[in-house]
């Protein structure tokens, strides 16, 4: 764990238009569908946005962990500049656990429960490291120090039910950190944690990234989690991504009607001066659209206060209202292209009738 | 709403759930999930239980409603003794009490269309005539904001939020006074979770509804309670009004717990102080302050002795070997 934060900033992640679909009796549910963003190093990006959004689908994406009936059908992810869609599954698999590393919300899904945890770590370092056993159960007991498991010594000998949530959250991010990844993809990691636990994993985190210089793409749809350790931050919606942003940015002068609202209807706690109880929360009228078959243009169209007839005539262009501020919204000026192209892009014959 | 008018009165509350071990279930241990409490609910507030998961704010409300049988301990509610009922007389003081649960997926039967759901109660206590019924159910689904229609479905056809009005409306529709809302947002989305609660705000105003909102989320509470009480391992540890609480926390475990929140605005990031340590277990609580192992200011005394929950100021009460002393 050198500090080699003197590339911090270059980039190491660039995702552009990315599609992925998943072909359903229903009808074709476009569960992301046309994203791209960028991730520096040392740096961690927040995805934000409510369930269904498609904000797991992307960071599965990354990993090219999609099965049938989702196929990504579209779009590029450069990771130090290699397209991961090209490669072979030789290479990817390569690129699993040694390059990208990703933990979940619950790691009780993740745990083998049969086995012990540093047994576990030790699996996950020999998959990547051809060393002896015992030097792997070694690192396992070295990274499970590294993450402030007390005692790990014998916290190694443990089975996943024998520890906290905090605890087997904490073993998850040893064994994802165990072979240096650069990028760190963390899938609401605290949501099933207790708020003081939440803390903790949080802090432990942050010094992960500055120690080890990892960017982190954090998936979460708590706004206060992603203002504490995000520095841009994208907010996505049925599928697409609305505005992305410095995190000061997204807080202090929100553009999208979409990341406006879903600021205003979260009720924010406060322990100094005026708190606003009895103040109605102003709320964002009716419920996530269906994706299947969702109709062109903005999805957020039927719940937007600021809906314009043009708003649906198109795919809605990114525009950058500020240096680096980026949000897809007609009433912000947003350029609408007319006749989408998405009946072009690899949906070709098997989905008839796909309009 | 008369000020202080007692609602409910807990006194001394303890729930100890028997745990078999060993090969012939011949060891016995309890779970002491709470373990004496009391506490006072107020006509027309809303009475906030916050603490983390295994502190027993779940439990102490079920115990309430008696929909599990409090190991020892008084509730009083509106002056009658719950626990000294029989069954049948429980069930009718339940037309007064009602709960709404957190999840809206699993306490909805999927079989029983909506009508059907928030009919039932009303059959159970021989409620009017059907159709003086159906009449009612119509009226409560247009109070909780669904359509007429939805009569007709089932809970399947519904999002989470409107699976929750639903259940609401269940609640509502024998005109209780009392409502154990336990995490009733804590499932949905942002969005959806505003227009919920926005939608019990509108109800107490409507109907002069009391609450006992069990919620970990402590910005939800700040929005909601009148008074807020919090527990930590069976104990209610700190107890008082509102703002109280969230700008003069006595309690070290209030403190830390506030402190932990994070909170959406890149400017409060903050230095804080990091809890220490795991949340122990009910089964083998710690001596003395229950919270004396990840307490950053406790003293050998809160090993030892179990400090009493008392008022340090009017309406303010904190379980805390220091705070005491600083008061006294």
């Amino acid at each position: 764990m050198t500090d080699v934060s003197e590339d911090r900033g270059s980039r190491l992640v660039e995702v552009r238009n990315l599609k992925t679909y998943f072909f359903t009796r229903r009808g074709i549910v476009k569960a992301v569908d046309g994203v791209s963003f960028t991730i520096e190093r040392g740096h961690t990006l927040g995805l934000v946005g409510e369930s269904g959004c498609g904000k797991s689908v992307t960071s599965l994406s990354i990993l090219r962990l999609i099965s049938p009936p989702g196929r990504i059908v579209g779009g590029e992810i450069l990771f130090d500049g290699v397209d991961l869609l090209k490669l072979d599954d030789e290479t990817m698999r390569r690129y699993r656990g040694k390059k990208i590393a990703m933990i979940f919300q619950d790691p009780m899904t993740s745990l083998n429960p049969v086995y012990t945890v540093g047994y576990q770590i030790a699996e996950a370092i020999l998959a990547h490291h051809d060393i002896p056993k015992r030097e792997a159960w070694q690192r396992a007991v070295e990274l499970m120090r590294a993450v402030a498991i007390p005692d790990p010594e014998q916290r190694a000998k443990s089975y996943p039910h024998e520890l906290s949530g905090g605890m087997r959250q904490r073993v998850m991010i040893a064994m994802a950190i165990s072979c240096h990844p650069e990028l760190l993809i963390a899938d609401e990691p605290t949501t099933a944690l207790d708020v003081t636990i939440q803390a903790q994993i949080l802090e432990l985190l942050e010094h992960l990234r500055r120690t080890m210089n990892l960017s982190m793409l954090l998936i979460t749809h708590d706004l206060g989690v992603v203002a504490e350790t995000a520095d841009r931050v994208a907010v996505m919606y049925a599928g697409k991504l609305v505005e992305i942003a410095s995190t000061r940015d997204i807080f202090t002068d929100p553009q999208h009607p979409y990341t406006i609202g879903l600021l205003r209807c979260v009720p924010r706690m406060t322990t100094a001066g005026q708190d606003d109880q009895r103040r109605r929360l102003e709320t964002i009228t009716g419920s996530v659209p269906d994706l299947v078959n969702l109709p062109p243009g903005c999805p957020f169209v039927p719940r937007c206060p600021e809906a314009h007839s043009t708003c649906r005539q198109g795919e809605i262009a990114f525009t950058e209202v500020s240096p680096g501020h980026f949000v897809r919204c007609v009433a912000r000026g947003s350029e609408v292209i007319p006749h989408p192209s998405e009946l072009a892009v690899g949906v070709e014959s098997r989905a008839g009738g796909g309009d | 709403m008369r000020e202080d008018e007692k609602l409910v009165e807990v006194i001394e509350l303890k729930k100890y759930f028997a745990l078999r071990k060993g090969l012939l279930g011949t060891q016995r241990q309890s779970v002491r999930a709470v373990d004496g409490i009391s506490f006072t609910i107020h006509r027309g507030e809303t009475f906030a239980l916050v603490g983390e998961s295994g502190c027993g704010k779940t439990t102490t409300g079920r115990c309430l409603l008696r929909l599990i049988e409090p190991t020892s301990g008084s509730i009083r509610f509106a002056g009658t003794d719950l626990l000294s009922l029989n069954r049948a007389e429980m069930r009718a003081m339940r037309r007064h009490m009602q709960i709404i649960f957190q999840d809206p997926y699993a306490a909805l039967d999927p079989r029983m269309t909506i009508g059907q759901i928030i009919e039932e109660p009303l059959q159970i206590h021989r409620w009017g005539t059907k159709a003086e019924r159906r009449e009612r159910v119509r009226q409560l689904l247009a109070e909780v904001g669904l359509d007429s229609d939805a009569i007709h479905q089932y809970p399947h056809e519904f999002s989470g939020g409107q699976r929750q009005r639903i259940g609401i409306a269940r609640a509502l529709a024998l005109n209780p006074t009392f409502i154990v809302a336990d995490e009733p947002v804590s499932a949905l989305d942002v969005s959806v979770q505003a227009q919920i609660i926005n939608l019990l705000q509108d109800l107490q105003d409507q109907h002069g509804l009391t609450y006992l909102f069990i919620s970990h989320d402590l910005a939800v509470v700040q929005h909601l309670a009148t008074r807020v009480a919090v527990m930590y391992l069976g104990k209610l540890v700190e107890v008082a009004p509102r703002s109280e609480i969230y700008r003069h926390p006595q309690h070290p475990y209030t403190q830390l717990l506030l402190s932990s929140v994070p909170v959406p605005d890149p400017d409060a990031r903050r230095e804080r102080e990091l809890p220490r340590g795991e949340i122990p277990t009910a089964l083998n609580p710690p001596s003395g302050c229950r919270f004396h192992t990840r307490c950053p200011y406790a003293l050998p005394e809160c090993r030892e002795q179990e400090p009493p929950l008392i008022e340090i100021q009017r309406h303010h009460w904190v379980a805390c070997h220091l705070v005491g002393h600083n008061h006294h």
